[in-house]
């Protein structure tokens, strides 16, 4: 037991981590907290008190009295919306058509009737209940549903078995109809109600606590795994009686015991956050009265399944700490761990939410680890999977392979832990090498400082090896980012406009447009003349029209778009702008990716938070910096070169993100749009100075000030925290997890303030990032050159 | 010749509940300097302010007049330190670890090639210039890590432990490598190897509990206690009580009796005792060794 609490204390005795954890579960409920926020949420939080006593009111009675009353209120709504719309109204035949309208409801439901004329008398006040009763509504109309919802499943097994594709008995497809058929059937009796299930569901959906709390594991692995091996106690301990197979089960006992703890912390803050917002819920009620678990086969209550959601969270988070336990012990260099256990959490969470239900690799989505970690899905929602031609439940088939995976990782982290030995590996070519490298050897070396550190940041730590990878990646991943995005019918029409059109608008391209023009209202006529012509049989008729409306409706589509261009670019001409035909489609998405302007910059923060600790935290982390500071050049010129090849590299690192999309782009399309100005593309935009070319920079200049911003803040981290792991793990607090929080807000980025003329916004964006850039090597030189060593190192004797 | 002084410095930690130098006043000129203590007398503390790695909270240290933060760069110029269980850059070989060094030093390359040559043979490492630091044994980190300290030929040489984990053969060379250059050196020797320093120091400074307790020649030192330094005869079941109640520096066995050699205010009765030579190592032992009354 006192092994376990000291295990326990190497995590509580730090402050950071505490701080951390505080720190994730504010942000986490700050961002919880916007998400719900919106314009579309306004009214149900606003009003949320009297949304739960109007529901209150509907639940004491049965639900179809609830229902009719419901309808006659909302009968009385649209009444006297009708009314409102009348004494607003002054088109005669509209006057007229609503009067008789009015007159109907009053024969029809003069009860309804008498209640609107109440309400428009009164003001009207309470839009916010036509908003609810709505919702009410909905849910009634649910919960009616669900009955019919689960008889039919057997109805629709037959049906379906009856087609060929599913008509084999043996095939997954024929035993799939019939499992979901009969695990459906043991819900026929179960009793909806309505609810308050807002809270439920928001907390349910938030998927950002999940980061937070892979956040919150990781520096605890670090701290129970890494710390050790870097401060060199590793020997100590395992040298001691209950220094190898206790120690490790004890640190694995802390970690799932913590993790556990942890996971159940952060739910708990949303589902508390989210009742404050959203008024309490009877959690008694079955969890099918809810729609968004319609396809839950659990007999279970509402509380039952809030914990089952924990439940799965907690089991997500134990596997994926043993894995990352494992991931640790490994791998000694704090790259390796980052780039190994990050890049595969990663990849899973990529693989769960790229691929699609019905895909051919749809196990690798559901035999996945954020399937169970996603509990609404896992426990929320009914699958089975085709596991050699049967149709087996995915719960239990997800919890094996995990639960195999989470013995198996605790296992080889446990045989590692106990087995790693300290003797350095020779192989049979370790002779031959070293008397090779003797022959060549000479006594020479530079006295660059900058060279020195060029060579210890990308020879020494590998960071080569990091850039070449990240070339890599960016040319692999640019292929496919220049296809034309076609969206609607009318594309590939409009594409082979622009091919001819492209560039500035000269006579003949001005009457090509009038005989297209012609063209399409002689087309439009002939459409008419068809229509009215009566000696034309309708068989006839229907096909001649048919091939003149596909016409229209594809080229025709597409020429009324660049018709409408042409338009504005006429008035953009007349104003003074250098209008060009330019376009849109691709040109939009080169100024404005929102997606790619993401993953670039992101991709490019997670290079430089890998890479750039390897320039500051290593030389306090062998010691190097109290031998180097009492050097003539061991303060500030040695600070200036380090930045110097920090910044060096974030400029390759910048260059081998964003280059390759570019070169593409322009191997594709050419350079002739780049002097157009972008007011010629968005038809929003109503005056701009930028050309595509312009705005292209602007949009890289500002992605680089953000940058330089971002590694700033990494070295000073590196300097205070003096670990590589470390940096990591605050930098991706920091850096990445807003980054990732900001993914689904489109209106956060450069490209969108571009393309709707924010220049106050890049204008304070740039000085804001210079600043903190500014500031933060400012920080980093004054800690960096400050005379300051810790007593524990050196004060020994 | 410019002198080093250290004014009055203090350092303080962990909010003024250790005072790791109080008030410690001393000035070095060129020749080589003892500095012998326990364990949290200070001395890693001094040697890390007179290294600009540490800042006092009270005094200042001057290198001829000047104050060393003034100075700056200037004085890191002419500043050699050897720290104590220093790390390396592992993948670095010894040759690059020296030439990176060299760099810092601000050398020219002429002037580094010349100088890491000539280390190289003094320290004993040519043959292992071509590996690499992580695969060294101890004794040779120690060697590399002297190297360093003198690449840039520096009028103070701050060591601290210089020849732990060197075999006796090594730990002479260097003593006496350390005893050739230091003519026109301040050199600033931390050690817990009394034998180190004995014969080469030419002051010996006593730091306990981060006052100076004294600062003068080995000689003069051991002279104070001149008529302190006895071998007892005794036997083996006598043995403990003088473990206990006096400051024993050696014992040997002699047929059946036991002679131990005590550094005493009050030498015992009741047995044979002879006045012998006090050396340095009594001197630590009668200084930092407080002995029980009987």
């Amino acid at each position: 037991m006192k092994l376990f609490i000291y295990e326990l204390r190497k995590i509580f005795d730090k402050k950071i981590f505490l701080i951390v954890l505080v720190l994730c579960l504010v942000i986490n409920s700050l961002l919880l907290y916007s998400s719900q926020n919106t314009e579309e949420n306004n009214l149900r939080l606003t009003y949320s008190e009297e949304y739960g006593k109007m529901l209150n009111e509907y639940l004491s009675m049965p639900i179809q009295k609830a229902r009719n009353r419901i309808d006659d209120e909302l009968l009385a709504y649209e009444i006297s919306g009708r009314l409102e719309s009348l004494a607003q109204a002054d088109n005669e035949e509209f006057i007229e058509s609503c009067t008789s309208e009015l007159e109907e409801y009053k024969k029809s439901n003069p009860d309804a009737y008498q209640k609107a004329v109440k309400m428009n008398r009164n003001g009207n006040e309470s839009y916010w209940k036509n908003s609810f009763l709505h919702d009410m509504s909905q849910q009634i109309e649910y919960i009616n549903s669900y009955p019919k919802f689960i008889g039919k499943m057997f109805d629709r097994a037959k049906a379906q078995s009856a087609s060929s594709i599913f008509g084999d008995e043996n095939s997954f497809s024929y035993k799939n109809l019939y499992k979901t058929a009969d695990d459906y059937s043991e819900l026929k009796d179960t009793e909806l109600s309505l609810v308050n299930s807002d809270s439920l569901t928001a907390t349910v959906k938030f998927g950002l606590t999940d980061i937070f709390v892979i956040a919150v594991v990781l520096l605890m692995c670090f701290y129970l795994f890494g710390f050790e091996r870097e401060k060199g106690l590793c020997l100590l301990i395992r040298c001691t009686k209950f220094g190898r197979l206790k120690t490790i089960i004890l640190k694995f006992a802390v970690l799932f015991v913590l993790s556990a703890v942890v996971s159940v912390l952060f739910i708990t803050s949303d589902f508390i956050l989210n009742t404050f917002l959203y008024g309490g819920m009877d959690l008694s009620v079955n969890i099918q009265s809810i729609s968004e678990f319609r396809n839950c086969t659990l007999s279970v209550t509402a509380g039952q399944f809030l914990f089952f959601f924990v439940l799965s969270k907690i089991i997500g988070i134990l596997i994926i700490s043993a894995f990352l336990a494992l991931v640790f012990i490994c791998f000694s260099s704090s790259a390796a761990i980052y780039i190994t256990g990050l890049g595969i959490v990663g990849i899973e969470y990529l693989l769960y939410t790229l691929i699609v239900q019905n895909s051919s690799l749809n196990l690798l989505k559901y035999i996945n680890i954020f399937y169970i970690i996603d509990g609404g899905e896992f426990f929320g929602s009914y699958l089975n999977l085709d596991i050699f031609s049967n149709a087996v439940t995915s719960i239990p088939i997800v919890l094996s392979v995990f639960g195999v995976l989470f013995v198996l990782c605790t296992m080889f982290s446990c045989i590692l832990f106990c087995r790693c030995s300290l003797q350095k590996k020779t192989n049979v070519f370790s002779g031959v090498f070293e008397k090779f490298r003797l022959f060549f050897f000479k006594i020479s070396g530079s006295t660059s400082i900058l060279m020195a550190e060029i060579f210890k940041f990308i020879i020494q730590n590998k960071m080569a090896f990091v850039l070449i990878l990240l070339v890599i990646f960016s040319v692999i991943s640019s292929f496919g980012t220049v296809q034309y995005p076609y969206s609607e019918i009318s594309d590939a029409d409009y594409k082979a406009y622009m091919e001819y059109l492209e560039g500035n608008i000269t006579p003949e391209k001005k009457s090509y447009i009038a005989e297209e023009q012609k063209y399409f209202d002689g087309l439009r006529q002939r459409l008419d003349d068809i229509a009215e012509n009566s000696e034309i049989p309708s068989s006839t008729k229907q096909a001649m029209s048919k091939s003149i409306e596909n016409i229209l409706n594809s080229k025709g589509a597409a020429f009324e778009r660049v018709s409408e261009q042409y338009s504005r670019l006429l008035k953009l001409k007349e104003s003074g702008v250098n209008a060009r035909f330019i376009d849109e489609c691709i040109y939009s998405v080169f100024v404005s990716g929102k997606t790619r302007e993401w993953n670039n910059f992101t991709l490019l923060c997670l290079v430089l938070l890998i890479a750039v600790p390897y320039i500051f935290a290593v030389e306090y982390k062998n010691s190097m910096i109290n031998l180097i500071r009492p050097t003539k050049n061991g303060k500030a010129r040695l600070f200036v070169n380090k930045t110097a090849v920090m910044l060096m590299f974030t400029f390759l690192s910048f260059a081998s993100v964003y280059l390759p999309y570019l070169i593409r782009f322009i191997r594709t399309y050419g350079t002739n749009s780049f002097s157009t100005p972008i007011v010629c593309i968005f038809k929003n935009l109503q005056s701009s100075y930028l050309s595509v070319l312009g705005a292209m920079i602007v949009n890289l200049a500002c992605s680089l000030l953000l940058a330089l911003a971002a590694v700033s803040v990494i070295a000073v981290l590196s300097i205070i925290t003096e670990s590589n792991m470390f940096t990591m793990l605050l930098s991706t607090v920091l850096i990445i997890i807003p980054c990732l929080a900001v993914y689904s807000a489109e209106s956060l980025r450069i490209g969108y303030c571009i393309a709707n003329d924010f220049v106050a916004v890049l204008i304070i964006v740039c000085i804001f990032s210079a600043a903190i850039f500014i500031i933060m090597i400012s920080i980093a030189e004054l800690k960096f050159t400050k005379s300051r060593i810790r007593r524990a190192k050196n004060a020994g004797s | 010749m410019p002198a080093l002084e250290i004014k009055n410095i203090s350092k303080i930690y962990k909010k003024g509940t250790v005072k790791a130098l109080d008030n410690f006043s001393v000035t070095l000129t060129p020749g080589i300097y003892g500095l012998l203590g326990p364990n949290g007398a200070g001395k890693s503390t001094l040697m890390n302010i007179i290294t600009d790695n540490l800042n006092s909270d009270s005094g200042e240290v001057l290198y001829d007049g000047e104050n060393i933060k003034k100075l700056g760069k200037k004085y890191r110029n002419i500043l050699g330190y050897m720290p104590q269980q220093q790390g390396l850059y592992d993948d670095f070989t010894l040759n690059r670890f020296l030439w990176y060094m060299a760099a810092l030093k601000g050398l020219k390359r002429r002037e580094a090639k010349l100088k890491i040559t000539s280390l190289l043979g003094t320290v004993n490492l040519t043959y292992a210039a071509h590996k690499k630091l992580g695969s060294f044994s101890g004794g040779m980190k120690q060697r590399a890590l002297i190297a360093q300290a003198l690449l840039n030929d520096p009028k103070i040489l701050i060591l601290d432990e210089p020849t732990a984990g060197l075999d006796p053969k090594e730990r002479i060379r260097i003593r006496n490598f350390i005893s050739e250059i230091a003519e026109d050196k301040i050199v600033l020797i931390s050690t817990h190897v009394v034998s180190d320093i004995e014969f080469i120091a030419k002051e010996i400074i006593l730091l306990k509990n981060g006052k100076l307790i004294s600062h003068d020649t080995c000689s003069n030192l051991t002279k104070n206690i001149e008529h302190k330094v006895i071998e007892a005869e005794t036997n083996k079941e006598n043995l403990k009580y003088f473990q206990e109640n006096y400051r024993m520096s050696n014992l040997y066995y002699n047929d059946d009796k036991v002679i131990v050699r005590l550094v005493t205010d009050t030498p015992p009765e009741n047995c044979k005792i002879q006045e012998v030579k006090a050396t340095l190592e009594d001197l630590y032992l009668y200084v930092f060794e407080s002995e029980k009354k009987i």
